[in-house]
């Protein structure tokens, strides 16, 4: 069943042209959007809000077959989105640990204003999935899971083709421009910066 | 040592080229960003009279720094106040303007048609505005957010800054850098926006110093006792503090209690709150998402619209604080003179076309909409107060000697409550609880501004005892020998006598430091010197290991110094302005609040003098030629 569908996805992408723009994070949660639409309609269809709260793996199928029993099934980083006030700290301590640089362009957590008016930020990051498409759609490689259960992507062999951003089905794999590579929440080992500097506890790692 | 240059934008508008400076590193660190470079720029130029604006993001806005995201904007020529000025605003503008990669855009000339400004990177191109033009604040950013997309942050005039309306602001989303009319500036440009779009980032020399620093500040002002409060009630939390004292600015200053001041209290305004928002990178989150559709009011703008000028409702004043925030007025300033306006009415000294009554709102939506119509506004007080006075001079018989200055001159005394051309925040300096926060708003180099270097710490110092004080030393981020001086010195007693007073100006003297360093930085207050304690210690470590350079909080503190000395040297030599310059409104002295208390101008002038002598400016105000050298500055 999961074959297929990555199938139909690698189908569908080679057959349409999927532009993404700058200052990506919307514009992927669209085209993810849309794919997950076009692919399973009955399956993942969720209102807006269900999908952004997914981040408790209950609501989502893929997840039931979630039988590894790391460290990563009791601690994850889990977001609420609703007392996420849209300060961007989280970026900016993610991007000067890894990178040395504040640039929230460079994080691996990422707020993403869906409305303006409404002031609804969500943030987005890795949850490390069981079963990763990231992983699956990889052409190189580059895209793997550890044993402890950690998403990683290695620097080295990733090619640049953006499939794992497109695939994400949380929208949460981060794409940095300046060095052309796909990357994800390592959770810098066992200390997420992120949450120490999120002051409404709206990310959480427990 | 190698300091990454910083880059200025110097944008001509007459023939729309723009060249690149680089600041010599000297003049860096004696300035090191925002208010700081503003203030040189300026003093740099004094000799120049058209106008220039410069917009300058401070040196840690956009990195994590908490609460790092304010950036200055200035001008030479300010509308209002007739002389420099600037005004400071939050959001994420300023950092944005960084991550592209500038550390200031420099306006000048004046352009034949409407435009506006894109920076994308390195990139500067000039659009035309037509069709923004006449636009309200809100409808404008809504436009250049579907143009330009949702990441690029604007800078945007409203129909006020068009018209040149002398209080006119600047504003991005709701936020506002109002003060000296800033909005009328651009507007006489020809400038309606500013949009930027950045992408390069901030790269501190010593990455891993700089994140432990910032992580202690972040732990120091989530420590707080007072986070949590501030966090839920932002700065509306002041109209609670103020009710108890019985210091509200109720009616123009007329009574310091009103019936309905728990409308305006925190516990009313809860009710009308969506969410809390934050500005870039802060962990504080003061503003609130407001169920009439605008974000981040706060007290002055609470008090300004509310009590100050006898609109008793939440509602209408919430409605007017959005229409005021479209059309790009300031708050403070437009007012406190339409507080002015109503006092003279209720005194029968109003103009007909300036009648309007305590409390009238319909009133104020019709004169105010009127107003931004040139032709009526030049009769009355919107391009400025001076000339709005001189307005009404003619209306003044001669005195017995024939000479109308007189008449005018006790006019204005009587009735308007500016200090140097600026109207003073919604505080009241006759309780005694106020005289550090008189001190600071006398001696502002902006006019009656509290910001400059108002001292909370001072009047939270009045309900404990020394030995708690010296151990909430470090909560507040206060060096400990400096919190000793000031308790050697009774800075902290609510009787005012002739020891209190040296010690709440050695408090003033230095918090004008402080805040000079926090503008230059970027920082806000309210993590800073306000409350939250990110004081001078924690800014030096950042700044040190940002830069990868030394520097302790000494060197800090004489940048500030810097800042200030160049502020008063611009209004003396410049500007012309001396000791009377620095006093607080006659209305103080003379009509006793609540019956009692009134200020004394034997303390106001003993405080005034002593402030000069322990800043080194000599007996008008101006910095002395020691004071000069001292600080490394050079008079050219």
């Amino acid at each position: 069943m999961r074959k297929e569908r990555i199938k139909s996805l690698w189908s569908h992408l080679t057959s349409t042209p999927v532009e993404i723009v700058r200052g990506f994070s919307r514009a992927v949660v669209l085209v993810t959007r849309q794919l997950i639409l076009l692919e399973n309609p009955v399956e993942r269809i969720l209102p807006k809000s269900a999908l952004l709260c997914s981040f408790q793996p209950k609501k989502l199928s893929y997840e039931k077959a979630d039988s590894y029993l790391g460290f990563l099934l009791t601690k994850r980083i889990r977001v609420d989105y609703t007392k996420c006030t849209g300060c961007k700290a989280c970026e900016l301590a993610c991007s000067l640990n890894h990178y040395g640089r504040c640039e929230p362009e460079e994080s691996r957590i990422r707020i993403d204003r869906q409305c303006k008016k409404s002031a609804e930020f969500f943030p987005f990051v890795c949850q490390h999935c069981t079963m990763p498409e990231c992983v699956v759609v990889c052409p190189s490689g580059a895209c793997t899971r550890t044993k402890e259960g950690l998403v990683v992507v290695d620097p080295e062999l990733c090619i640049g083709c953006k499939l794992c951003i497109i695939v994400c089905p949380l929208s949460s794999a981060a794409w940095n421009w300046r060095l052309g590579q796909s990357m994800r929440c390592d959770l810098c080992e066992g200390e997420p910066v992120c949450v120490k500097v999120c002051s409404t506890k709206a990310i959480d790692f427990h | 040592m190698i300091l990454s240059a910083p880059k200025i934008a110097h944008i001509g508008l007459d023939n729309r080229v723009y060249q690149t400076h680089c600041l010599h590193p000297k003049n860096f660190l004696q300035f090191l960003g925002g208010r700081g470079l503003n203030s040189h720029l300026t003093f740099q130029n004094r000799s120049i009279n058209f106008p220039m604006v410069f917009i300058t993001p401070g040196l840690l806005t956009g990195t994590l720094c908490p609460s790092s995201s304010r950036c200055t904007i200035g001008t030479n020529i300010s509308p209002s106040l007739g002389r420099w000025a600037d005004g400071n605003l939050g959001g994420f503008f300023g950092a944005e303007l960084r991550r592209a990669g500038w550390n200031q855009i420099w306006l000048e000339g004046i352009s034949e048609k409407p435009i506006l400004i894109y920076i994308e990177n390195q990139k500067i191109k000039s659009v035309d505005a037509g069709n923004l033009w006449g636009l309200g604040v809100h409808d404008t950013t809504e436009r250049i957010r579907e143009e330009f997309g949702p990441d690029a942050q604007s800078l945007v005039i409203g129909p006020a800054g068009e018209t040149q309306v002398a209080y006119a602001c600047v504003m991005s989303g709701d936020r506002a850098a109002g003060g000296g009319g800033i909005g009328a500036v651009l507007g006489k440009m020809k400038v309606k926006a500013i949009v930027v779009r950045g992408t390069r980032g901030l790269e501190p020399a010593q990455p891993e110093e700089f994140m432990d620093a910032c992580l202690a500040a972040h732990k120091q002002v989530r420590s707080n006792p007072l986070f949590g409060e501030f966090s839920q009630s932002g700065t509306s939390i002041i109209t609670s503090i103020y009710k108890g004292v019985k210091a509200l600015p109720v009616n123009y200053w007329d009574k310091g209690d009103s019936p309905h001041a728990y409308k305006f209290e925190p516990g009313n305004l809860k009710t009308k709150v969506v969410k809390s928002r934050a500005c870039y990178g802060c962990s504080i989150h003061c503003s609130h998402e407001l169920t009439f559709g605008f974000e981040g009011v706060e007290y002055e703008a609470l008090n300004g619209l509310g009590l100050k000028i006898g609109i008793t409702d939440l509602d209408e004043c919430l409605r007017l604080i959005k229409w005021f925030n479209n059309l790009g007025l300031d708050v403070v300033q437009t007012s406190g003179v339409l507080g002015m306006l109503m006092k003279m009415t209720e005194d029968g000294f109003a103009m007909n076309m300036d009648r309007i009554k305590f409390g009238d709102a319909e009133a104020i939506w019709t004169r105010v909409a009127s107003w931004m119509d040139s032709r009526r506004r030049d009769l009355s007080f919107w391009n400025g107060l001076d000339a709005g006075f001189e307005r009404y001079s003619e209306i003044f018989p001669p005195g017995p000697d024939g000479n109308k200055g007189d008449v005018l001159k006790r006019f204005r005394r009587k009735y308007s409550v500016d200090i140097k051309n600026s109207m003073p925040p919604s505080l009241d300096f006759r309780v005694p609880e106020n005289f550090a926060a008189t001190i600071a708003c006398m001696t502002a180099t902006r006019g009656a501004d509290h910001l400059r270097s108002l001292a909370p710490i001072e009047a939270y110092g009045q309900w404990y005892g020394r030995e708690d004080l010296e151990a909430m030393a470090i909560h507040f981020g206060i060096p400990s020998d400096i919190m000793k001086e000031w308790l050697d010195l009774d800075g902290f007693d609510p009787k005012i006598n002739s020891k209190s007073i040296r010690g709440k100006v050695a408090i003033i003297s230095y918090f004008q430091d402080q805040n000079a360093v926090t503008d230059a930085l970027g920082l806000c207050r309210f993590a800073s010197s306000w409350r939250m304690g990110v004081g001078l210690e924690l800014m030096a470590e950042m700044v040190s290991t940002f830069l990868g350079i030394d520097m302790n909080w000494c060197g800090l503190r004489a940048v500030g110094q810097r800042i200030t000395v160049l502020e008063r040297y611009l209004n003396s030599k410049v500007y012309g302005m001396n000791k009377f310059s620095d006093y607080p409104p006659e209305k103080f002295f003379v009509e006793p609040l609540n019956g009692r208390n009134q200020l004394s101008h034997h303390d106001v002038r003993s405080a005034r003098d002593q402030f000069y002598e322990y800043n080194g400016y000599d007996e008008q105000g101006c910095p002395t030629p020691d004071t000069f050298e001292k600080l490394g500055l050079v008079v050219k």
